[in-house]
């Protein structure tokens, strides 16, 4: 556990010096347009998150940080485990921030202090902040999301080698089209049975229930895909 | 004497390369050279040693400790030095210090800063700016800081100017000043540890050619010159890397079977790079004839 | 002490440490007695291997030139050592015999050898 700390740490520091100045120009950005025109736009912080993990993938490659990894005294699973729990951390953690500023939005009503009050746009504006619910539920699937591509992408890019990245999206993109198209294809015409997946339950069971449920299988699948690439990974040849 | 470091019989075939019952130990307190051709098989060994490839059999003893069930413990007094630099080069050196740090439970921090201005190595420039030589201190630095008992350089040298050479000797010089420490260094450059070095392992073809001290290497073979007709009968087969040109022959030769040529043949001692020369040809030769008698 | 090592030369770098430290230690910029540097300290100062300047202590020690004290270092040996002063006698012996040989190539005679080394002595 020390050790995955460790290499959360050592993560951080790699992508802080350019992602920290970026996502505070983010958080600005979002923040003033998610308290001033539009919860929703907090939303958007879920590609602040992605200014943590890009440059570290990058920096890993071209920093040949294959070679530090043998010779850290931590076994390379760890290494793994620390790189999935950091990515957890930046994705659920602006996710949080984004939904904190969301549900604060309309209390402090700031668009309030925006000129031409009465105006057909500031109504507009005005009705985004009616339904927060929404807009939450909206900012939770985003990150949701985008999180699990994210992941999925780091797990494919450790075994596959970064550089057949198009190769892995085009083929995942292809299998997962057909997957679905296959699906719904089959039980539109009711050769399997239909299968409920709580689309609606979902949408009417409230923002915490939302976080909390897609936090769970994000960090399942964190879990999983993480597991899976350290036991590849270590079993290679660095 | 106490090893530092210990090979048993390392055998690991993959692909049309192998190594082959390599076997080497280092004595504390002593610096080897590592040489060989490219392709000899240097790289793999020592990614065996750091458990980063594994090995069909044999066993790899650092400290005494086994390399795949210690490793750990290993590596935490073990520094090593790549010909490229493997830290985040975006970062400057107090950050890669914040970074490394943790990881290790005996890190000095006024050591590593020591060793720095010593280096002269700048603190807020990004280390990927840095020359070859810089990178090279700082990865020095860095196994200083966590006080290291064995350095192994895997080819630090290549690309390396002459001063930037010289400076790497002189820290290595300071470094084994301590008796408790090692040094292995691996380099096809042999220039630099033709003087430093208290023992040599030559690999050749996945195979140690030689291992032990550098001088009863340099002192155990010479190169040989002249006439081919001023060969005595037999002493042919004896010759290494045996070479005929139009006014004479080259050859490495163990300076036990010099007593008994005739004056007109002259001999030199061999160096290093001299006897790598003579074993690759060697190696060609053997293969030639092997194509004749099929 | 000063140590020059060449890295061309024929000799090997002990023997050429060797040299230069009996020439030292015999004209006296060495004083008796002095403490040399430990094997380590001049195999870093020297940037060569430690092996070689433990050949030079062992052969020095073993010819009388330096001893070693168990615990503290070596030393220049005492200037009236039996050993060295041996040392010193035969390799006058063999200068003396080489010179007379020489001289005896040349076509000189005994006296005439003697003369020269006469005039050798009052001229030094």
């Amino acid at each position: 556990m020390k050790d995955i700390l460790k290499v959360m740490w050592f993560d951080f520091l790699t992508s802080a010096n350019l992602a920290v100045p970026a996502m505070l120009v983010f958080l600005l950005v979002c923040g003033v347009g998610a308290l001033f025109f539009s919860p929703l736009m907090a939303g958007f912080l879920a590609f602040g998150s992605m200014l943590f993990v890009i440059p570290l993938q990058s920096a890993a490659e071209r920093s040949g940080f294959h070679k530090l990894y043998g010779l850290l005294p931590v076994k390379r699973k760890q290494i793994t485990r620390g790189r999935f729990a950091f990515m957890f951390a930046a994705f659920f953690g602006t996710e949080l921030i984004g939904i904190l500023i969301a549900r604060i939005a309309p209390f402090l009503a700031l668009y309030r202090l925006l000129p031409n009050q009465g105006s057909p746009n500031l109504v507009l504006i005005a009705k985004t902040f009616e339904d927060v619910q929404t807009s939450v539920m909206a900012i939770i699937l985003m990150h949701f999301l985008m999180s699990l591509v994210f992941i999925y992408m780091e797990m494919m890019g450790q075994i596959f080698g970064r550089e057949n990245e198009m190769k892995i999206i085009m083929i995942s993109l292809t299998v997962l089209t057909v997957v679905l198209i296959t699906f719904f294809t089959l039980s539109d015409h009711e050769i399997i049975p239909r299968i409920n997946f709580g689309f609606d339950e979902f949408q009417n069971a409230g923002n915490l229930f939302q976080l909390v449920s897609t936090g769970l299988i994000f960090l399942v699948l964190t879990i999983v895909f993480g597991e899976i690439t350290a036991h590849v990974v270590s079993r290679r040849e660095l | 004497m106490e090893n530092i470091l210990e090979i048993k019989n390392l055998n690991k075939s993959y692909g049309d390369f192998a190594l082959k019952d390599v076997s080497f130990s280092l004595p504390k307190g002593y610096i080897m050279g590592f040489v060989g051709e490219n392709g000899s098989g240097k790289t793999t060994t020592i990614r065996s040693i750091l458990n980063m490839a594994k090995f069909d059999s044999g066993e790899i003893r650092v400290f005494g400790l086994d390399s795949v069930t210690d490793t750990i413990a290993i590596k935490e007094r073990l520094g090593v030095v790549f010909d490229s630099l493997y830290l985040a080069e975006h970062l400057n050196v107090k950050q890669i210090e914040r970074q490394i740090k943790p990881f290790y439970k005996d890190w000095q921090t006024e050591e590593f800063f020591r060793s720095i201005e010593e280096f002269d190595l700048p603190t807020d420039k990004k280390v990927g700016d840095f020359s070859k030589g810089m990178k090279m201190k700082l990865m020095i630095a860095v196994a200083l800081s966590h006080k290291a008992e064995l350095i192994i350089l895997d080819e630090p040298t290549s690309g390396l100017d002459p001063v930037a050479r010289d400076e790497l000797l002189d820290i290595l010089a300071e470094y084994i000043e301590d008796e408790n420490r090692g040094v292995l260094f691996s380099t096809h450059i042999t220039a630099d540890v033709e003087r430093i070095a208290d023992y040599v392992t030559i690999l050749h073809s996945g195979k140690v050619w030689f291992t032990g001290e550098l001088n009863t290497l340099s002192e155990g073979y010479a190169v040989l010159k002249g006439a081919e007709e001023d060969l005595p009968a037999g002493i042919k087969d004896k010759l290494i890397g045996f070479h005929a040109y139009r006014n004479g022959f080259e050859a490495l030769i163990k300076t036990d079977d010099l007593a008994g040529l005739p004056d007109s043949l002259e001999y030199e001692k061999a160096s290093i790079d001299e006897i790598l020369v003579y074993i690759a040809k060697e190696d060609k030769h053997e293969r030639h004839s092997k194509g004749h008698v099929v | 002490m000063k140590i020059i090592i060449k890295n061309k030369s024929e000799l090997p770098i002990y023997e050429q440490i060797e040299q230069q430290m009996k020439a030292q230690i015999l004209d006296g910029t060495i004083a008796e007695e002095e403490q040399l540097p430990s094997i380590r300290q001049l195999a870093r100062d020297l940037k060569i291997s430690v092996i070689t300047t433990t050949r030079v202590y062992n052969d020095l020690a073993n010819e009388g030139f330096i001893i070693s004290v168990a615990g503290k270092g070596y030393f220049v040996a005492p200037r009236n050592n039996e050993l060295l002063r041996e040392r010193m006698l035969c390799e006058m012996e063999t200068a003396l015999e080489q010179a007379v040989r020489s001289g005896r190539d040349a076509g000189l005679s005994d006296d005439e050898i003697i003369a020269a080394l006469r005039s050798f002595m009052e001229g030094s």
